[in-house]
């Protein structure tokens, strides 16, 4: 019974702080600039290179009226079968082709003869297009002329389908480790963004004094849970938007060289975020209510910096060698695994077993660091003056100077 | 008087600082408490033990007959001394969401905000943002917070530090109608005359422990000592009564001049004699004997 309405009041008082946090930060000018940035770096990250890179690009050939018979439309379908869409226009003779070429208005022109013309040089996508459909014209003239029937020539014509291997993709390689970089950056920055909101959101209140009015009507640990689940869903709402954008972004430019399971993984990279979060931001709001102002937050969110940003130096090192046992282990482990993880994951096949592992370990560490952040947050939230060590917090004694050494 | 709320036995160190040394207490519904005491004499940390701010080393807090839990802190109201507000919040949405924290439904906080900002002088500024609000405007969100709930028991720590006489009169007698309404008040001070004039009911703590609890009457009625004051009509040259007041046991005195002194009596000695002796310096113009001021009970107490 009592249970019951302890467990409807503490969610009740979990939803009210949470709505706040969320309320108060989608509210806030920081929040939206910080949108709309990231939103537009992400799109512009994704357009511009694949603009650059060409992707699949349109080209225009002319054809004059003296070229080989049917090279129009055989560049049209071989440019079809390679992937290089060509629209052709008629040209009414080499000169009229040449000025075309010329001014630009075409890519590249075909004359009599199969002569190929080209401003400047070939292009490597066009090129093998132009050169096939005129070989194809010259020697499909070259057979009538031997007397073959048509039938005979579309059989001896006929494309041949040659079977390419590729053991070691080179490009498909770079990008999945440009993925890998991307989930590392993106994860870190998230969880240091965040989990510092959380971190300022505690000294704020602890430096203006509401925290005890707060405290007066509800547990630590409800204070400390709503704040770090509504910072935590504004943050998720900001990646949601921009992982929206992205996936938008790249079905309309469709750029080539998407390494396979990107798409997959976003979904496994907000799980991810979720659980590293959820662990760091528990770390940074109890150890931020050691610090009474505002210029001390850092400080005491030192270590958990520090702890980061050595992962993240990991991180960057486990890109080179994502097979290596240390990686492994560093993925399966709390601290580390919200960025290992999804790492390896965009890198080598990572069993379902190990994730599983992964992300209860994570979770047991999550619920262990709750409980012991709620205890150093109740102790150290409504101690003023200097910084709070943390024995002092665990222990719940003010700072007190320490007797002399016998 | 059957109390509602009891504190008894409370003891709480800090390393090797003593702040609660065996504190109790009883208040009975409805009375207006004025918690007394000097600088660091414990009683922040007597409010906060009854919000379970601070965990006794031992001791209890009940609250009708019941120790204090989550349904107490519900009904009760907290204005701390380090008073804090979210800055960038505007006040009635502020006011509202520490009525939903207490309980309130949405609708029933927003009516008690603007309820609560009307009676205290800041109807139309709902919508006005904390930081851009006055100092004294503050303070009254600050109080709108404490009673935006209508809590059975209010605890105000300092609540007349850096008000000015107007507001501080208007804080008393808002107190006065809760208490009258039902309202249990406990409210801390340095401000003794006001205290004085405020309420019936006195409790002064001195290093962790209650040195003197009751009704302001009764603790002037049982005072051991009474408050003397003896005018003269003329001059009577420097510390004109020092010949006969060491003479007389149980007389100190307080201070004086040529022409007057003040002095704490005994309640055993002897007035005539003091009449008679003073008489002998000079015509007395004034013979002024009573029980004592509150600030004298206190300073008395704290000694």
């Amino acid at each position: 019974m009592s249970g019951d309405a302890g467990r409807a009041r503490v969610w009740r008082e979990l939803t009210l702080v949470a709505r706040r946090e969320l309320l108060v930060r989608v509210r806030s000018t920081a929040f939206r600039v910080s949108t709309i940035l990231l939103l537009a770096g992400t799109v512009a990250g994704i357009a511009i290179p694949t603009a650059l890179a060409g992707g699949p690009q349109h080209y225009t050939v002319a054809v004059a009226a003296q070229a080989p018979p049917a090279v129009a439309a055989l560049v049209r379908a071989d440019g079809n079968a390679a992937g290089v869409p060509v629209t052709v226009v008629p040209a009414a003779d080499r000169a009229a082709a040449v000025r075309s070429v010329e001014n630009g208005r075409v890519s590249a022109a075909v004359a009599a003869g199969g002569e190929i013309i080209w401003k400047t040089g070939p292009s490597s996508a066009l090129s093998p297009v132009l050169t096939a459909a005129v070989q194809q014209a010259i020697i499909t003239q070259r057979a009538a002329s031997l007397g073959l029937s048509a039938g005979t020539i579309a059989r001896l014509l006929a494309p041949v389908r040659a079977a390419v291997t590729q053991l070691h993709s080179q490009t498909q390689a770079t990008a999945r480790k440009i993925t890998a970089y991307v989930a590392v950056i993106l994860m870190f920055m998230a969880i240091t963004v965040y989990g510092s909101y959380v971190l300022t959101g505690v000294v704020e209140e602890k430096s203006s004094r509401i925290v005890e009015v707060l405290l007066s009507r509800l547990p630590p640990s409800s204070l400390l849970g709503g704040k770090i689940a509504g910072i935590g869903l504004a943050g998720l709402a900001q990646f949601l938007t921009v992982a929206a954008a992205a996936a938008a972004t790249l079905l309309i430019t469709r750029p080539s060289g998407v390494p396979p399971g990107t798409y997959q993984a976003i979904p496994a990279l907000v799980a991810w975020f979720m659980l590293g979060y959820a662990f760091y931001s528990t770390l940074y709001g109890s150890l931020g209510s050691l610090a009474s102002r505002t210029e001390d937050a850092q400080a005491a969110a030192g270590p958990v910096i520090a702890l980061l940003v050595a992962i993240y130096v990991l991180a960057i090192v486990a890109i080179a060698n994502p097979s290596a046992g240390w990686v492994t282990i560093l993925s399966l482990l709390p601290p580390s695994a919200p960025i290992i993880m999804p790492l390896r994951g965009s890198l080598v096949n990572v069993p379902a077993w190990q994730t599983i592992i992964a992300a209860a370990l994570m979770l047991g560490a999550i619920y262990v660091l709750l409980r012991a952040g709620a205890r150093l947050y109740r102790n150290a939230v409504l101690h003023t003056g200097a910084r709070l060590h943390l024995r002092e917090a665990w222990h719940g004694e003010p700072a007190r100077p320490q007797p002399a050494p016998r | 008087m059957i109390p509602v709320l009891e504190i008894t036995g409370l003891v709480k160190r800090y390393g090797e600082v003593l702040a609660l040394d065996g504190c109790s207490l009883r208040v009975p519904a409805g009375h207006l408490v004025g918690l007394l005491g000097p600088n660091g004499a414990g009683k922040t940390t007597v409010m906060r033990t009854l919000f379970g701010l601070v965990v006794p080393d031992s001791g209890a807090v009940r609250w009708r007959g019941r120790p204090v839990d989550w349904r107490c802190w519900r009904r009760f109201g907290y204005m701390p001394e380090e008073r804090g507000l979210y800055p960038g919040m505007r006040a009635g949405e502020q006011i509202a969401y520490f009525g939903r924290l207490s309980g309130l439904s949405t609708r029933a906080a927003g009516a008690a905000a603007v309820r609560w900002m009307g009676r205290l002088g800041l109807a139309g500024r709902e919508d006005t943002r904390i930081d851009r609000l006055s100092h004294g405007n503050q303070q009254r969100v600050q109080l709108a917070v404490a009673l935006v709930h209508d809590p059975d028991l209010l605890v105000l720590d300092e609540p007349f530090a850096g008000l000015d006489p107007i507001a501080a009169d208007a804080l008393a007698a808002l107190m006065h109608e809760l208490c009258e309404a039902g309202t249990t008040v406990l409210f801390s001070s340095h401000q003794l005359d006001l205290v004085e004039h405020l309420c019936e009911d006195v409790v002064i703590l001195d290093k962790g422990r209650i040195v003197l609890a009751g009704r302001l009457s009764e603790l002037r009625a049982r005072a051991p000592r009474r408050r003397l004051e003896v005018t003269l009509a003329r001059d009577a040259g420097e510390r004109w009564w020092e010949r006969w007041s060491l003479a007389l046991p149980g007389v100190e005195v307080v201070d004086g001049d040529s022409r007057r002194v003040r002095l704490t009596v005994a309640r055993s000695v002897d007035l005539e004699k003091v009449l008679t002796e003073a008489r002998s310096a000079a015509e007395v113009v004034r013979f002024d004997y009573g029980p004592p001021s509150l600030s004298e009970i206190f300073r008395e107490a704290v000694r």
